[in-house]
């Protein structure tokens, strides 16, 4: 019967919905945050993106603080942000636009320290199309992810009005298929495996339009920031030594990702990890200020969000990221 | 008047006071269980989204709304052809039926490159999507009325010498009739839930945005609200083509039904 049929829709509605009701209950402070394990969330497939977390693992740097860490890996739609949000996870890795549009939802999130100063985003363009720079993108289809702040970004600067956009899912295929196809990239990473393909890739880098977000944050929820600060410190000790670490010797590091992320290869991974050096340390930062953070990047962050309408004016960023953590590194011992 | 009042009591009231209880509990739940909103927001957001964004969702839902009639309307088609077939033979029926069987197990992802090389980015490529997720329920509920005739009547046939064409316009289509209804009934939603899905994939440019990219985006900006408002609409753009098949079947097919 008809309406009988609506009824049992909206009941299975109800049903589905419920048991991720009962997920959510109580405390704020991460049920992981004991003597034992923290788990450490990535946004992403591991990648040199995440070297410095599986140099702080690989070379013990968690151990010397006293902490178990397991470095859970990511992919698409790994729902990062809520699981620190909700306090499932103790830490995870996120970019910095993430980190505003969360607290533009009332996601308690606070950034700690960022792997890398300068945005590795870039659009990757085919040789062939003929395209070096924004305002050559003409005649060709470029994939974005939906949704991506860099994207609504490079909509709203008007280079994009010429270019079809259609769904990013994640596989260089179409890429490779077709020379007036571009896609989003992170500079160290695709460009180098679609080399590996025989293609020939031109990288045009979104920070030099004026949008460079940090990159590859840590970030943790505020109530455990505030209940245990201290382990929060040396969380992001190890962490900071670990890119250190990974950016002086990653071959060994590399082999640890590998292993969590089997589709990348050593070479890959080693130029990835030659790339991001300059990303990681620009030529103006001193060692022992790896990670480091300041408040007119942040507040320029939320100025460009605000102009493309991704927060609101009254977003105070303040709160989304803390500079305690970000003094100069001591020698390690 | 009295005709009008008991229709409105027993078929429009019944949903309408379900669906009240439900937003009630759901708000109650979510105050209980103290939900966060970036989890589960409130009925009262939802409704402001709505209210706030109506342009762009109703344009959304259109959008997307037309894919999913166009693939269902196509697989009502096909589909219908393809049992026709297969009504007809045997040796095809065995052969084939895998095929489209093939046709419902598939997975999206693991094709969408190959109808974006066949129909390309946009609107063909998201009707192809929900074309591909409503046909299987035609082909085989129709199929099931055309070979279940039952015998007696095939006999009666025999009996007037009938021809296969016959046959076929005769008997075995008026008799699938009901089960074609019931095959559309199925694939009203599939066709809804293959134009959302193909818009993940295969996408539209420019401005041409459906219901499929409006979940993608607010649910990468964390704007669990609107990502509950564009959901609901798509489960109400399904209800709503479910609704006019069912009124569009009544009418053409109450003189064939027995009871």
């Amino acid at each position: 019967m008809f309406y009988s049929s609506i009824l049992a829709r909206k009941l299975s509605l109800g049903l589905m919905v419920f048991p991720l009701l009962l997920g959510c209950t109580g405390t704020e402070v991460p049920d992981d945050v004991t003597d034992e394990t923290i788990t450490l969330a990535l946004n992403w497939y591991p990648d040199s993106q995440h070297g410095g977390f599986y140099a702080a693992e690989h070379f013990g740097f968690f151990k010397d603080e006293g902490l178990q860490v397991k470095i859970e890996p990511g992919g698409p739609g790994a729902p990062v942000v809520q699981n620190v949000g909700l306090g499932r996870v103790a830490f995870g890795v996120g970019n910095a636009d993430q980190i505003l549009l969360a607290r533009e939802q009332q996601i308690p999130l606070v950034a700690l320290m960022a792997s890398m100063q300068n945005s590795p985003r870039c659009l990757m363009v085919h040789q062939e199309s003929g395209i070096t720079s924004f305002e050559q993108l003409k005649g060709i289809k470029l994939a974005l992810g939906a949704g991506k702040s860099f994207a609504k970004f490079l909509s709203q600067d008007g280079v994009l009005k010429d270019v079809q956009v259609v769904p990013y899912t994640g596989s260089v295929a179409p890429f490779l298929a077709d020379p007036q196809f571009g896609q989003q990239a992170y500079v160290f990473s695709e460009p180098y495996v679609v080399e590996q393909r025989g293609a020939h890739p031109v990288c045009l880098m979104v920070s030099d339009r004026g949008f460079n977000p940090y990159s590859s944050i840590l970030f943790t929820n505020e109530e455990l920031l505030q209940e245990k600060p201290e382990v929060v410190a040396k969380i992001v000790r190890a962490v900071r030594r670990g890119w250190l670490a990974y950016l002086n010797d990653p071959e060994p590091v590399n082999q640890k990702i590998q292993k969590d992320n089997p589709e990348m290869n050593l070479e890959a991974l080693s130029y990835g990890a030659k790339a991001i050096a300059d990303l990681c340390l620009p030529a103006a930062l001193a060692k022992a200020d790896i990670g480091t953070m300041t408040d007119a990047r942040w507040d320029e962050l939320k100025q460009q969000l605000t102009e493309i309408e991704l927060v609101s004016e009254d977003l105070s960023p303040s709160q989304s990221y803390s500079l305690q953590f970000l003094q100069p590194l001591e020698a390690s011992p | 008047m009295k005709q009008f009042a008991r229709v409105v009591l027993t078929r429009v009231a019944p949903p309408l006071i379900a669906s009240a209880v439900f937003v009630g509990l759901w708000a109650v739940a979510i105050q209980l269980f103290q939900v966060k909103s970036f989890l589960a927001p409130m009925p009262g957001d939802v409704w402001r989204v709505f209210v706030r964004e109506r342009e762009t969702l109703w344009h959304a839902c259109w959008l997307t709304g037309q894919a999913a009639v166009f693939g269902l309307l196509l697989s009502v088609v096909c589909g219908f052809v393809v049992a026709a077939v297969f009504s007809q033979s045997k040796i095809v029926r065995y052969s084939l039926y895998p095929y489209a069987i093939f046709l419902q197990t598939v997975p999206i992802v693991a094709i969408a490159p190959l109808l974006v090389m066949w129909f390309g980015y946009g609107g063909s490529g998201v009707i192809a999507v929900a074309f591909i997720l409503s046909v299987f329920p035609i082909i085989a509920n129709v199929t099931e009325g055309m070979t279940s005739v039952p015998r007696s009547l095939h006999e009666l046939f025999d009996l007037n010498r009938a021809s296969r064409w016959q046959r076929f316009t005769k008997l075995q289509v008026p008799y699938s009739l009901p089960y074609l209804v019931t095959g559309v009934r199925t694939s009203s939603g599939l066709s809804v839930i293959g134009a959302i899905v193909g818009e993940f994939f295969v996408g539209y440019g420019g401005d041409g945005f459906g219901l499929g990219y409006l979940i993608r985006v607010t649910a990468e900006r964390f704007q669990t609200d609107q990502l509950f408002a564009a959901v609901i609409l798509s489960t109400l753009l399904g209800v709503m083509i479910f609704a006019v098949v069912s009124f569009v079947a009544e009418k053409c097919l109450s003189r064939f039904r027995a009871i």
